[in-house]
């Protein structure tokens, strides 16, 4: 970090009142010249406001898709039904199966309340579970009974099962349906990659953005807003979405500029964050670090779609070693490191929820994996989120208790939890426009204001 | 300069698809009269974008001429390409058994090179295309393991071999690719408890479509119709080739699609998978859905339904024949009337690299343009392939500005042996000697659109070029990176 002098630099001033330090931010914005103001000054990031400008009680949400159809029988071990380890014998088994081992057990998962525990690629969440602020949801999901990745994951996220004329996400139609948190946003929601997630469709101000600091045009700096400007006046005159797609295009560069992500170094070190560069990096600790300075930039995004996939574990799963061992430390790793970042700061409330198109087969395949399935867990995390505690009604594993036979039921459906979130979390009161045609059961998952 | 010639110091092919390093179409008498925004149409269609050399083609072949000369690719010397394919890339035609001991990076690098190179210069341009489509469409995910060496193999022996045969063959290819069959697992569906995987993306994504009428009680009965289809194990000349291995064959007769089939016995067992296969390759939702891609790939991006049953209705004549519904396809997409579609980013770097004839002397960091865009080959992971919607491929247009700004900006030449860059050349060749504004523009439209670069568009780059009476190079070639950036270049 350059030395700088942050009341030049357009910082605000820690006596002003909230209105002032706003006025002054953007106005710095505007004439230092977003495009490049980045690369002299400080980024937004940067620790040095100690409440938000426009104070919300709304949450950040950050929304992650587990796409290819996590196993949540792994990854919320139902240790205490007798019937998963007939579905699938213990790891430590003579014949070894894919069942995570009971608690005490040579790799066995952490309980969580004398029938649920952790397995060892999740133990690292349990401490967030011990404060209270991650709630598993176990036998959730979409009732929708199709077991195709790509249509099961189509209707969760436009939140509406087997309807295929919406086209538009939940998470989407929440940011169109309300007044913007921040009413001065240029960019209100983004998805973490290259396509726009179905998640977020819908959503006013919502770009793809693979990248937080890598975000704008290539060549010479000298020339590049008049470059943008050129092209993007041609973009103008083009039909929606791609007219659209172009001014978020401009707003997200110069928002990106300011954010600095690139450099972001996080104020507590109690977790790291898994590598986000060289041989073994995680892209998804990459993304969820960018989205931890995205937030300290307060610059009025609401809401983060990102994917992680790889869960789509037909064969030799890997439950306390292996493929999906090593896939859920990363994803426990890094909602960690997110959490301790972030998501326990008081400056700014986050809700994390992460979701996947459906559950697996209870009983194990002969390639030691499993099969497409249902019912699934769903985390939530979050300082406002009644966590330390697994949020179910279990149907049971065991003969006569699954779905079709084959697979956990889903008892809690996905927009029952959504809903909740979006309500009380996220501050909206129009759940039929957010999940039409549906009427949730809070199931108190979260507290309100 | 030839086709290929070899530049000073490097030893290094150049290609490039400049019309004057072309044999000149044997029958100089036009027949094709359209303008050129209609000539371009038709060549767009058929092809990783237009070029001079097509534009030819097509004006002395006339549209019939046309559209069959790329119907035919075996008709078209590619050789020189194919040298070139042959010198650089080796491992595109070794056996899978060698593959299995090759360097993982380097094939994936090796098949994502030669796919860029081949889109951008293969004469066999239609087939290209198709190469595409139906590699999208039996996508394999070349970073799985295995795959990443098994997938050089479906690449050329399921894919390039039977693109242009019937689909009922390439189906039944894919179905027996040991690619295809470790991607999705059935290396592992054994009787004792069936994978599922492979037969229900057989059917979902490879045939009938999500709702083409199958149902859970379909899928594990194809599953255990599959049950032994794997490949060679055993250390030889012959390991990763298919093999059925009856050991671990299901027993007992199963139900697919209200259609039993009857237990066999021994390697007898195999024909029960290649009777879902016939069952599939000859139901109405296949010929719906194939009809659907093939229409979705060539022609729009909502296809209509009047036009997905006329296609679906030649599938069922000609029993599937590739060549007979590509031909109706293409007729409907050539017309100017035809709803334009939007280039997915792998698309938009051949037509780029087209149009301004390009001279690439190093192809291996065109990779990054594709990795930023997200459309690097084969590289998506799921297997339904990358997806071709306008929806997709609208929200990052930050990729497709930058493209044509790095590319001028010699961020993809050979970092190391210079010269010649590919830019300077490719400056020189679209500009010539222009100097002012006016006359660069002329240029760029001529040169690289054709004269089809609409008028606010070039009033755009005449604003940018300032001073008008001398803009000078840098600017000169901040536009041509601005040019492919514009809108009508993003679409087809």
């Amino acid at each position: 970090m350059p030395e700088l002098d942050p009341i030049r630099d357009g910082a605000p001033d820690s006596n002003a009142c909230e209105e002032y330090n706003a006025l002054s931010r953007r106005r710095f914005m505007l004439w230092s010249g977003a495009a490049t103001a980045a690369a002299f000054t400080t980024p937004l990031w940067f620790p040095r406001v100690t409440f938000a400008r426009f104070p919300s009680s709304r949450d950040v949400i950050v929304s992650v898709f587990l796409r290819g159809a996590c196993d949540g029988l792994t990854m919320c071990v139902p240790y205490g039904d007798a019937a998963y380890y007939t579905a699938r014998p213990s790891a430590n088994a003579a014949t070894p199966g894919i069942g995570v081992p009971p608690p005490g057990s040579v790799n066995g998962c952490t309980d969580l309340n004398g029938f649920f525990g952790l397995p060892p690629g999740m133990a690292n969440l349990y401490p967030i579970y011990q404060a209270g602020h991650l709630a598993i949801v176990h036998a959730t999901g979409s009732t929708d009974p199709s077991r195709s990745h790509f249509d099961a994951q189509k209707f969760m996220e436009v939140g509406k099962p087997a309807d295929p004329n919406i086209f538009t996400g939940w998470l989407g139609r929440h940011i169109a349906s309300v007044n913007p948190a921040d009413p001065t946003a240029t960019v209100r929601a983004i998805g973490i990659g290259y396509q726009m997630p179905l998640t977020l469709a819908g959503s006013l101000k919502g770009v793809p953005v693979p990248d937080l600091s890598t975000y704008n045009i290539t060549g010479s700096s000298a020339t590049r807003t008049a470059r943008l400007g050129s092209i993007s006046s041609q973009y103008a005159t083009q039909l929606d979405p791609v007219k659209t797609a172009s001014a978020n295009t401009l707003a997200t560069i110069a928002a990106m500029s300011t954010v600095g992500a690139g450099s972001y170094v996080p104020p507590t070190t109690t977790f790291p964050y898994p590598p986000t560069s060289g041989t073994g990096r995680s892209t998804f600790a990459l993304a969820l670090k960018q989205t931890a300075a995205l937030i300290r930039a307060d610059i009025g995004v609401e809401a983060v779609a990102i994917d992680k996939s790889g869960w789509d574990t037909h064969s030799a799963q890997g439950v306390v070693a292996g493929t999906m061992h090593t896939n859920m430390l990363d994803l426990a790793n890094t909602l960690r490191a997110f959490y301790e970042d972030v998501a326990i700061d008081a400056g700014r409330n986050v809700t994390i929820v992460v979701m996947s198109e459906f559950g697996r087969r209870v009983a194990q395949n002969a390639s030691l994996g499993t099969d497409h399935g249902h019912g699934n867990v769903m985390l939530v995390i979050g300082r406002k989120i009644n966590g330390g505690q697994v949020v179910t009604q279990w149907p049971g594993l065991g003969a006569g208790q699954l779905y079709q036979n084959l697979d956990l039921n889903v008892t809690i459906d996905f927009r029952d939890i959504l809903a909740e979130i979006v309500n009380k979390r996220l501050e909206n009161g129009n759940l039929a426009n957010v999940f039409p045609g549906y009427t949730p059961t809070f199931r108190n998952i979260a507290v309100a204001g | 300069m030839s086709q290929i010639a070899q530049p000073q110091g490097l030893g290094t092919v150049v290609f490039t698809t400049a019309a004057d390093d072309y044999p000149a179409p044997s029958n100089r008498a036009p027949k094709f009269f359209g303008d050129n925004r209609a000539a371009r149409r038709v060549v767009d269609r058929l092809t990783y974008g237009f070029t001079r050399y097509e534009m030819d083609l097509l004006r002395y072949k006339g549209l019939e001429g046309y559209i069959r000369y790329h119907l035919n690719p075996a008709g078209i010397d590619d050789s020189a390409l194919d040298a070139y394919i042959a010198a650089n890339y080796p491992a595109l035609v070794m056996t899978p058994q060698v593959l299995s001991t090759q360097q993982s990076g380097d094939l994936f690098n090796q098949m994502v090179r030669s796919r860029l190179m081949r889109a951008v210069f293969s004469r066999r341009q239609l087939f290209e295309r198709l190469v595409e489509c139906w590699t999208d469409h039996f996508n394999i995910w070349i970073r799985d393991n295995p795959p990443s060496f098994l997938k050089v193999a479906d690449d050329r022996d399921v894919i390039r071999a039977s693109a242009l045969g019937t689909f009922p063959t390439l189906l039944r290819a894919s179905a027996h690719s040991p690619a295809m069959l470790t991607s999705l697992n059935n290396d592992t569906n054994t009787a004792a408890a069936p994978n599922e995987n492979y037969a229900r993306e057989l059917m979902e994504l490879h045939s009938l479509s999500v709702t083409g009428g199958y149902s859970q009680s379909d899928v594990q009965q194809v599953a255990r119709c599959f049950t032994g289809w794997t490949y060679i194990s055993a250390a030889g000349a012959t390991q990763w080739q298919f093999r059925f291995n009856s050991g671990v064959h299901a027993t007992g007769s199963k139900t697919v699609l209200g259609q039993v089939i009857p237990y066999q016995s021994g390697a007898s067992g195999q024909q029960e998978g290649e009777t879902v296969l016939n069952i599939l390759a000859d139901h109405p939702s296949t010929r719906s859905f194939v009809a659907y891609k093939l229409l979705r790939f060539f022609h729009s991006h909502t296809p209509a339904q009047s036009d997905i049953d006329a296609v679906a209705q030649i599938y069922a004549s000609t029993g599937g024949d590739i060549k007979a519904m590509l031909d109706h396809v293409l007729h409907k997409a050539v017309a100017l009337a035809a709803p334009p579609k939007f280039k997915r980013p792998m698309h938009l770097l051949a037509s780029t690299l087209r149009a301004l004839s390009a001279k690439v002397v190093f192809p291996n960091n065109l990779q990054n343009p594709l990795a930023a865009a997200g459309h690097t080959p084969f590289d998506w992971q799921a297997p339904d392939g990358y997806p071709d919607s306008l929806q997709a491929w609208s929200a990052l247009l930050l990729a497709r500005w930058n493209f044509g700004s790095s590319l001028m900006n010699n961020e993809y030449g050979n970092p190391t042996s210079n010269p010649p860059t590919n830019v300077s050349a490719l400056y020189t060749d679209t500009v010539g000697d222009a100097v002012t504004a006016a006359a660069v523009v002329d240029a760029i439209d001529a040169a690289a659109f054709q004269h089809t670069m609409p008028k606010a568009e070039r009033d755009a780059l005449l604003a940018y070029l300032t001073p008008a009476s001398n803009p000078g190079s840098t600017k000169i070639r901040e536009a041509m990176g601005m040019a492919v950036a514009m809108p009508s270049f993003q679409w087809y």
